[in-house]
């Protein structure tokens, strides 16, 4: 099997209207969480089905551990045993209890899995005894992660995993999908919530208009961005500080500017005399990741 | 680099689709046979009565316009012999159980598309073509139990009613006719159902097939010029008023059993040919 767990290459699936996913090329490790953003429509959903096998590509390859579940249908089965799937919109079967359909998706697997759902399930607080059909959507969300992970896979793909969830239920969704990685497992993950990618993911792709507009290393990105200074002055119309930066007020009364010099360049200018003593509070952060691509979304639009 | 895992065997797998879908579907069989069951019951409950009205009775039926007499079957209606009277009553009948075997097929086929199942199932180490066959296994064994149970229906009716069933194959004949007519009939609202866009035309797709399919019947029934519809149609083949007058199951039921296989194998393809969740 290939080392990659997940391959794209020239991944195309175009539908008649003209969207779809065009020419995606990406490579998720074993042991990696990896990011997969982009607005309503840019076409994650369908790159996902296009390497699930769920759909047939127009045009190049998507693969897990190396078998193309779209044309190696002798060796789908082998990898889809690898496979555990979160898709964003989880349905049920009408009738069956929670523990019903875990078993039954369960049973389709040759190892027994009775052991890490019951675990799996207390963690994230979910009711096997409640008929399935009854469910909340954060509680179908719960069935959709247990049924994809009580098989140990070493592939985890979740679409949009945490809509419907619970602060606490997410908080655990993310402390298992740290662990399966750790465990060796590639875990991708789309979302539109990007500060869930930025606090869980080493590295994300984002996606525009069903191409690839982005693929970096999460912590990379946000480490090359300048630092953002937001200070509180003593007199806020003191017209040598409004003269000194492109500082403007926000909404906190407090001046934010982004600093053009490195951080020790920085640090010297604020002790400075002339504004240190009017300094009362000063506040250093890089940008987040959803403030990073938002401003490219803009920068886009204004072109 | 990641060790290949160890797959469940498929036989075990369509075992395990059979259990589910037969869980699934119990309570509509049961919601069917009541009410079928208990119509059967009713008009074979007469049989005495109107064998004992007899010839009169019969006379008046015979007036009836030819076409109309055709299109029920009723063409050599034999009220006194329990499996004639039972023939005569099973035209509609037939269509009632028929449109059972159209919503069971087009059900089991559309079950996941229609419960946002589709994407969870088919990322489970299993073949498409697995979980039909599962699916079309479980409703064979639905509709079979729903046909033995009906045929139980009838003959302890008759037994109640102190009615002797004088030909118990042909009896038998006029069940397994109809046990094929509705595999077929299951067939195609499977395929029918994985060849629809969306789930929820699925049931009224293949209800509306299999009303037309009868129609065609009916229209080779009453019209010669139109006789060659007959073949079109699996009513046809296994009609209860020709296994009453012949006495058993003719041989071109096979074409049944034929034309089942041929629906399900053309439902596998266009299942493994569809594209789902879009």
């Amino acid at each position: 099997m290939s080392t990659k767990a997940i391959a794209f290459e020239s991944l195309s699936k175009v539908y008649p209207g003209g969207c779809g996913v065009h020419e995606l090329t990406l490579h998720v490790e074993p042991g990696e969480v990896f990011g997969f953003i982009g607005p309503n429509g840019a076409g994650k959903s369908t790159a996902i089905r296009a390497l699930l096998g769920l759909s047939r590509p127009t045009g190049g390859a998507a693969s897990v551990h190396g078998i193309d579940l779209a044309k190696d249908r002798d060796r789908k089965r082998e990898a889809l045993a690898h496979v555990g799937y979160v898709p964003s919109e989880p349905g049920v079967y009408p009738g069956k209890t929670v523990a019903e359909t875990l078993a039954y998706l369960g049973g389709f697997h040759a190892a027994d899995t009775r052991a890490l759902r019951a675990k799996l399930c207390e963690r994230i607080d979910l009711d096997v005894t409640r008929r399935a059909d009854e469910l909340s959507l954060g509680n179908k969300k719960k069935l959709a992660i247990v049924a994809a992970m009580h098989h140990a896979p070493s592939v985890l793909v979740l679409d949009e995993p945490s809509s419907g969830l619970d602060p606490l239920v997410k908080h655990e969704l993310f402390a298992l999908l740290a662990e399966v990685a750790r465990e060796g497992a590639a875990v991708f993950f789309s979302s539109h919530v990007i500060s869930e990618v930025e606090s869980v993911c080493d590295r994300f792709a984002l996606l525009k208009e069903g191409r690839l507009a982005q693929l970096v290393r999460t912590q990379d990105l946000l480490r090359e961005q300048p630092l953002r200074v937001r200070a509180t002055f003593a007199d806020p119309t003191d017209s040598v500080l409004l003269s000194l930066t492109d500082a403007r007020p926000n909404a906190a009364g407090e001046l934010e500017w982004i600093s053009r010099v490195e951080l020790p360049a920085l640090l010297q200018a604020l002790a400075q005399d002339t504004l240190a003593k009017r300094i009362t509070k000063v506040v250093l952060e890089h940008p987040s990741l959803e403030e990073l691509v938002l401003r490219q979304y803009a920068k886009e639009r204004a072109q | 680099m990641r060790e290949a895992r160890p797959l469940l065997a498929t036989s075990a797998q369509v075992r395990h689709v059979i259990s589910l879908e037969l869980s699934l579907s119990i309570r509509s069989l049961v919601s069917w046979v009541l009410p079928v069951g208990a119509l059967l019951a009713m008009t074979l409950g007469l049989q005495k009565s109107m064998s004992q009205a007899g010839s009169a009775f019969e006379l008046k039926i015979r007036m009836m316009p030819r076409p109309m007499l055709a299109a029920f079957g009723m063409e050599h209606i034999n009220l006194r012999d329990p499996v004639g009277y039972l023939a005569t009553n099973w035209s509609t009948i037939t269509l009632i159980t028929a449109l059972f075997a159209s919503l069971l097929g087009a059900t089991l086929a559309s079950r996941e598309s229609a419960s946002q199942l589709s994407e969870t199932l088919y990322t489970q180490p299993i073949e498409r073509h697995t979980v039909l066959v599962g699916k079309a296994l479980a409703g064979v064994l639905v509709l079979l139990a729903f046909n033995v149970t009906l045929s139980l229906v009838g003959w302890v009716t008759y037994a109640f009613a102190g009615v002797a069933i004088s030909r118990p194959g042909a009896f038998v004949s006029v069940f397994a006719g109809t046990f094929l007519v509705h595999t077929t009939v299951f067939a195609l609202s499977i395929l029918a159902a994985v060849s629809a866009q969306h789930a929820r035309s699925a049931s009224s797709r293949a209800l509306g097939i299999t009303f037309g399919l009868y129609g065609l019947g009916m229209v080779a029934r009453i019209t010669e010029r139109a006789d060659k519809l007959k073949y079109l149609s699996p009513f046809s083949y296994a009609d209860a008023s020709d296994i009453a007058q012949t006495g058993g199951l003719q041989a071109r039921v096979a074409v049944l059993a034929v034309a089942t296989v041929a629906l399900l194998i053309a439902a596998i393809v266009r299942l493994n040919r569809n594209d789902m969740g879009v």
